[in-house]
């Protein structure tokens, strides 16, 4: 399989990303950057969608909440992906909503038989309502709940088969659990299934008041290169996305990363 | 679970109350970040206006700000 990479599309690059086309296999849409479909919107996503081959990235459907998955949000979003028709969309492994309440942040979920059940049960409501096939991320741990059942690895599996859905393995988010929480990032990569993996996610964070903020505005680290390298080494990604969220810098910037993670993901297994 | 997801979210949205599992300093620290990212994505400081991703980020509800920091609540 050919190495394909790609990165989150920002309106900012726009110009700069049909200039470059061939060296961009894939957008990522933020599915909150478009949800209310505007007429606008919807001359973006159809001129995108012309060009490029899209995913879309939801930030908001709590999977983990435990009362469930909020239906308004649910009929938008699936309004979003049949209007974008992307070959798959993702979302993150994680709460963040809880009842009415909207967390701001993607909250950890105890890694324990009772969330996988949750996780199980609000994916198979998800999937009756969106049928382009769904994928989940690893968000970034920002504590370690007590009473863990599993090891993270082990916990990305079990979700992963309990819900029959895909996976997107973000391995910046495993360089800011090893920083943060002590999580091995070797031992989730050796741990998870490789063949549900649809898609890796790079980015670039940086300490602050000595922990690692996952803060996506900055150049993709030594360290998570290692572990792109490692991942790679067991198989090509079906797709790598760079993530630059903030301190935009100019595309050229991002397409070297793009075209590094093309050379790793492309490279003979021993010289990777 | 589903005490430990009230437990946190009051926490978060009222500054108060602890949270099971989990030490109130790590939930200080998880305002904390997720504050600092907030700020990174938008460049810009909670108490000037609500980040208009976090907006957009659902038509009903709240996102808080700051909820455990200095910042006021959007």
């Amino acid at each position: 399989m050919s190495p394909r990479v790609g990165l989150q599309y920002r309106r900012a690059y726009r110009a700069a990303l049909f200039l470059n086309r061939p060296r961009v296999d894939a957008l990522e849409l933020v599915a909150e950057h478009f949800l209310d479909l505007s007429a606008r919107q919807r001359d973006e996503l159809d001129l995108l969608r012309a060009h490029f081959s899209l995913t879309v990235h939801a930030l908001g459907t709590s999977v983990g909440t435990a009362d469930g998955v909020d239906e308004r949000y649910l009929d938008k979003l699936a309004r979003l992906i049949a209007y974008v028709r992307p070959r798959w969309w993702s979302d993150h492994l994680a709460f963040t909503r809880v009842g009415r309440t909207e967390l701001g942040a993607f909250a950890p979920l105890p890694r324990t038989a009772e969330a996988i059940e949750v996780v199980a049960r609000n994916v198979a409501r998800v999937r009756a309502v969106i049928k382009a096939p769904f994928a989940l991320e690893n968000p970034a741990a920002p504590f370690a709940l007590d009473g863990a059942q599993m090891d993270p690895g082990a916990f990305l599996r079990a979700v992963s088969e309990a819900a029959d859905c895909a996976l997107v393995l973000d391995l910046e988010n495993l360089h800011a659990d090893g920083w943060n929480v002590g999580t091995d990032p070797d031992a989730v990569l050796a741990a998870i299934p490789l063949e549900r993996v649809l898609e890796i996610h790079l980015a670039g964070g940086r300490p602050v008041r000595g922990r690692y903020l996952d803060a996506h505005d900055s150049p993709v680290p030594a360290a998570t290169w290692r572990f792109y390298r490692a991942f790679c080494r067991r198989g090509t990604p079906p797709l790598t996305i760079v993530e630059r969220e903030a301190a935009l810098p100019p595309l050229e910037v991002v397409l070297a990363e793009l075209d590094t993670a093309r050379a790793i993901a492309a490279a003979p297994g021993p010289t990777r | 679970m589903i005490e430990y997801q009230r437990a946190l979210a009051q926490a978060l949205t009222q500054g108060h109350g602890s949270v099971p599992g989990v030490s109130d300093q790590a939930v200080a620290q998880f305002a904390r970040l997720a504050q600092h990212k907030r700020r990174a994505l938008r460049g810009q400081t909670c108490t000037r206006a609500r980040p208009r991703w976090l907006a957009a980020l659902r038509s009903a509800g709240r996102w808080l700000c700051s909820p455990l920091g200095r910042g006021a609540a959007s």
